[in-house]
């Protein structure tokens, strides 16, 4: 495996005296699917703009696809990183849909004869194909969070960090934008970072990073690290679904093993059923 | 204070290409004292409804009637104060309201335009800021120095300061953490329940089972259903065809029915549904 992103002792501050960022340490591997999990104020958002260039560290080391970041490789990093911010309002350029995705194209200097055909097979793709010639600023939150998430798609770049990005979006919307990141992350091989509080998501990613004020908590296969009820819950996070049922019937006498996947909690309810 | 729509039609920019129809002969009216959740997917009208509570938007045709306050097309009321003092309305991402030095001014800007004094208007500032689950040591700061959450609360506790009759929440507790949505929504439910009428805006069925009593659901700019909660999540094949997801809960519960469980969709509570799962391992 190779690392894509190696994050060394890095420390961030937003005044002089408190760390936001407390020399934490990570890497994420190409093509994985990863979701950074963490409280409000947990420093979630300020990692994704140091990642990005947006914020200078204090200290520590950043390397994106192999290249440290400086002020030098700025661009050459952020050439390979799309992000999308939670509120899509703070990333609008153009003054229809169609302009906005085309902004990012340009600035990749696509071949203009190929532009119209990627901007709507990505419209097409987060359902947004017939507000192409609407103004974004006036679509919904939901809408112009899809519109967002198309700008950032359609220059395919090895690396989508997603900032609570489909947090104005209604469940379906949600899961057919999640849907649509899965597949790209197993079909185009991009390396997925989702910064979320959503654990029913974290629950559906390859690797996940608990953050707690500035600070790595727990890192691993959600299997493992979404087991641990009283950690999750001293973060400020909900466990999932599944798990408050099991253990419920733990505490009831049942023996039942320890399930964060509710499909797979229904199949074994069914069996101990039959089998009692 | 009772809330009612007559066929109220709104049209975006008009004969224009852009004119888009957001409200369609919409018939409403929402119980005092209620806490009512208002559904529908992104684009069915409910932003676009809620800004008519307190006149942000007239509608294009028909009637809004806010207990004795009557707003039409061409009847805006002289003055919208007592309006805007009875319905506080939250949009989404509130916190992009804030404009203050400190949250202190921030939170006594809206009783002060009110009339109230500034003696007075401090007082309601650290009963409120207490409300929002922040203490006083808060209320000299600068209320951009806040995390987004926080921020949330800030903004919530500036509605709040105007002590409205209604409140109207457009997506509370997007982008905030389950324990702060939790939160949030205890307060929003204690608030109700000291008799004002809560009107929210979500997307999140667990939310609107847990704490609301009723449910309008919006679809394509008309109002479909307004049936107290527990209706609702009866309708499965109504709520599949307009994508709306079940709570978690209520889908658990039917997915163990399908398997020859034999538990009361109905359950909104976590430890009742342990019980009667475990009960039924057991017999």
């Amino acid at each position: 495996m190779e690392k894509i992103i190696d994050v060394q002792h890095l420390s961030f501050g937003y005044d002089e005296e408190t760390l936001t960022i407390d020399n934490i340490s990570f890497s994420i591997q190409k093509g994985t699917y990863t979701t950074i999990l963490g409280h409000n104020g947990s420093g979630k958002s300020t990692i994704a703009k140091l990642l990005m260039g947006l914020l200078e560290k204090k200290s520590g080391d950043i390397i994106i696809g192999g290249i440290p970041l400086t002020e030098e490789t700025l661009n050459q990093v952020r050439s390979q990183i799309g992000i999308v911010f939670q509120n899509p309002d703070n990333q609008f350029i153009g003054a229809t849909v169609r302009d906005d995705i085309a902004f990012g194209l340009e600035n990749n200097c696509v071949d203009p004869s190929l532009m119209d055909d990627i901007i709507e097979e990505y419209a097409k793709k987060v359902n947004m194909y017939e507000f192409l010639d609407h103004e974004p600023t006036k679509l919904s939150g939901g809408q112009k969070q899809r519109v967002a998430i198309a700008g950032i798609l359609a220059m395919s770049p090895s690396i989508i960090i997603l900032d609570e990005a489909t947090s104005m979006l209604d469940p379906k919307g949600k899961k057919e934008i999640n849907a649509l990141v899965h597949q790209l992350n197993k079909d185009k091989n991009m390396t997925i970072v989702s910064i979320t509080h959503d654990i029913e998501e974290a629950a559906l990613s390859d690797y996940v990073i608990l953050l707690s004020d500035g600070h790595i908590v727990d890192e691993g296969k959600p299997e493992d690290v979404l087991m641990k009820k009283e950690e999750i819950e001293s973060l400020a996070l909900d466990i999932p679904f599944a798990l408050k049922v099991t253990q419920g019937l733990q505490q009831m006498g049942v023996s039942i093993a320890d399930q964060i996947d509710r499909e797979k909690l229904v199949k074994e309810l069914c069996q101990l059923r039959l089998k009692k | 204070m009772s809330i009612t729509f007559k066929e109220v039609e709104h049209i975006y920019a008009p004969d224009t290409p852009f004119a888009y129809h957001a409200l369609k002969g919409v018939n409403l009216d929402i119980k005092k004292g209620s806490m009512t959740a208002l559904i529908g997917h992104t684009g069915s009208g409910k932003s676009t409804l809620i800004q008519h509570i307190n006149a942000l938007l007239l509608p294009t045709s028909g009637e809004v009637k806010i207990e004795d306050i009557l707003i039409t097309a061409t009847n805006k009321p002289s003055s919208l104060k007592p309006l805007r003092k009875k319905a506080g309305l939250v949009f989404q991402f509130p916190e992009y309201q804030l404009f203050e030095e400190t949250i202190l001014k921030d939170i006594i800007f809206g009783p002060k335009n009110f009339g109230v004094s500034e003696e007075e208007a401090i007082k309601i500032a650290k009963d409120v800021i207490q409300l929002v689950g922040l203490d006083e040591s808060y209320l000299e700061r600068s209320p951009f120095d806040l995390s987004g959450g926080q921020k949330r609360r800030i903004a919530i506790a500036g509605i709040l300061a105007m002590n409205p009759e209604v409140l109207i929440l457009d997506e509370p507790t997007a982008g905030l953490d389950p324990q702060g949505a939790k939160e949030m929504l205890q307060l929003f439910k204690k608030v109700n329940e000291e008799g004002k009428t809560v009107i929210l805006v979500s997307h999140d069925m667990n939310q609107v089972l847990e704490y609301c009593d009723d449910v309008v659901v919006m679809n394509h700019g008309q109002v479909e259903r307004h049936v107290p909660v527990e209706e609702l999540f009866k309708e499965t094949e109504y709520l599949t065809s307009l994508s709306i997801d079940l709570p978690i809960i209520t889908s658990f519960i039917l997915e163990l029915n399908k398997n020859g469980f034999h538990i009361d969709p109905s359950i909104k509570d976590m430890d009742v549904l342990i019980q009667e799962i475990g009960g039924q391992l057991h017999e």
